[in-house]
């Protein structure tokens, strides 16, 4: 066979074409970036904490930007696919991305106009992207919001639409400081671990203006998921902190009982375990020892106090309970 | 792959990226001499590689430069014209990818060996876009290939 003229158009990346470089600490990890877009490297500065070159990365990402492509719009929902130990996204024409899950390292090129959004990259790009990494890289995302007390966190659980978000705020209003509302990144640190959260916006269901009248002005928008939600800086909300580590101390799963009073009740570690494992992503063979990583992980995490509150509160009083919970545990 | 959260659905399985999609047909080929292991859910995808290059006996899949899976998947509301049809091809220190259109890609490591692939069913199904847009990719991400 013949190799035809392969592409339309072809980039090899190399030092001169990605002449800036940065290493930023992102959840217990470090991440390498050289780059030939100091946006690119701004939103990355904006997100996460930029660090020496002194230690050894855990991730290496190569982001190009083609200065020399049309900025077409990105698609209507990005795209993502994996096979073994290769993970590939797409949000435009000119924009994608391909993670080795084995080698740790993320090779990207976009167009400028997905480069120049740091909105983008960090409510968007930057979470996704630590998502996809997180096993390479030994962090274990969890389907869980987290509040903090005096350093010690408490993870809330529950299917989607159970009220994690709107607890987390109104904790965040009762003596906590809030970490993250969806998705919470624990590290493991010797015999210890570490919750680790973005300083991304919270996602409110558009029901939240009930509990959160200042927030009555916002425009739900179009999420990932397909859902509509308000995007609101945390720290927006009055008396809100953010937060973004703790250590891991309490765990709760929250599960709606209407028209009862509430009931609050130990939670067994393995059932807490299996709650948490079964919105973890399974790994191929390849990497199968990622998977087990991060199943130890929340092994570990659940040999602490374990609750799930069935309950038809609202946010305020739930959390008013809850903090007096933690108070006294 | 996420499992379904649901207390009587737990351990269904949810593969958001297609990530266990089944490659259940294989072949070995001899491609610009090359002994390529190909893995695929597509039977007209086989054919048509049969139809340029020669099979390999067991002799030679012992001697495998590189192995790929290859999934194609139903088309979505994307317009496949060879016309039209853009693709980019981006490579950095061993690993790289071409990206076809909006759905379709191959990616390859040189350290493994192994290559990926999704493609919409279309880019096999027209022998045009076959010929000059899937298999000018596949052969640009073969070993020896100077990317």
């Amino acid at each position: 066979m013949q190799v035809l003229d392969p592409v339309n158009r072809a980039v090899r990346l190399s030092q001169d074409n990605l002449p800036l470089g940065a290493r930023f600490f992102v959840a217990g990890s470090i991440w390498d970036v050289k780059s030939n877009s100091h946006e690119i490297l701004q939103a990355m500065r904006e997100t996460f904490d930029q660090v020496g070159s002194g230690q050894q990365a855990d991730l290496h990402l190569r982001f190009h930007v083609d200065f020399t492509v049309n900025n077409a719009p990105r698609w209507s929902k990005p795209h993502f696919r994996a096979l073994d130990h290769l993970y590939y996204a797409t949000y435009g024409p000119c924009d994608s991305v391909l993670v080795d899950q084995l080698s740790r390292r993320v090779l990207g090129s976009f167009s400028p106009a997905v480069a120049y959004d740091l909105r983008y990259w960090k409510q968007t790009g930057l979470p996704v992207l630590l998502g996809i990494v997180s096993a390479s890289i030994g962090v274990t995302p969890v389907h869980c919001a987290c509040v903090v007390k005096s350093g010690s966190g408490l993870l809330i659980g529950g299917e989607s639409g159970a009220g994690k978000s709107t607890l987390a705020l109104s904790l965040s209003r009762n003596g906590f400081s809030y970490l993250s509302d969806d998705c919470t990144y624990l590290s493991r640190t010797g015999t210890g671990m570490r919750a680790w959260g973005l300083p991304t916006p919270v996602k409110l269901l558009p029901d939240a203006v009930n509990y959160f009248p200042e927030l009555v002005s916002l425009d739900p928008v179009l999420s990932l998921n397909g859902e509509w939600a308000l995007n609101v800086d945390p720290t927006e909300i009055s008396n809100v902190e953010r937060c973004l580590s703790c250590a891991p101390q309490w765990l709760v799963f929250l599960e709606r009982k209407v028209d009862s009073p509430p009931v609050i009740k130990p939670l067994g570690s393995s059932e807490a375990a299996s709650r948490l494992v079964a919105d973890l992503e399974t790994m191929p063979p390849i990497i199968f020892d990622q998977y087990e990583f991060q199943l130890e992980t929340i092994k570990r995490l659940v040999d602490r106090e374990c609750w799930v509150v069935q309950h038809s509160l609202k946010p305020e009083m739930l959390a008013r309970l809850l903090a007096e919970i933690c108070g006294s545990a | 792959m996420k499992t379904a959260a649901k207390d009587n659905d737990r351990t269904m399985p949810i593969d958001l990226v297609s990530r266990f999609a089944l490659t259940h047909l294989q072949c070995t080929f001899n491609v610009s001499g090359k002994v390529i292991s190909l893995a695929t859910n597509c039977p007209d995808l086989l054919s048509r590689i049969a139809n340029l290059a020669p099979k390999c006996g067991e002799a030679d899949a012992g001697r495998l430069d590189c192995s790929w899976r290859i999934v194609t998947e139903p088309e979505t509301d994307e317009v496949l014209k060879s016309v039209s049809l853009s693709s980019r091809s981006v490579s950095d220190d061993g690993i790289s990818f071409v990206t076809i259109g909006q759905r379709s890609f191959l990616a390859y490591d040189e350290r493994t060996r192994r290559g990926i692939s999704f493609l919409s069913e279309g880019l096999v199904r027209d022998p045009t876009l076959f010929v000059e847009t899937f298999l000018p990719s596949f052969l640009s991400l073969l070993p020896g290939v100077k990317r």
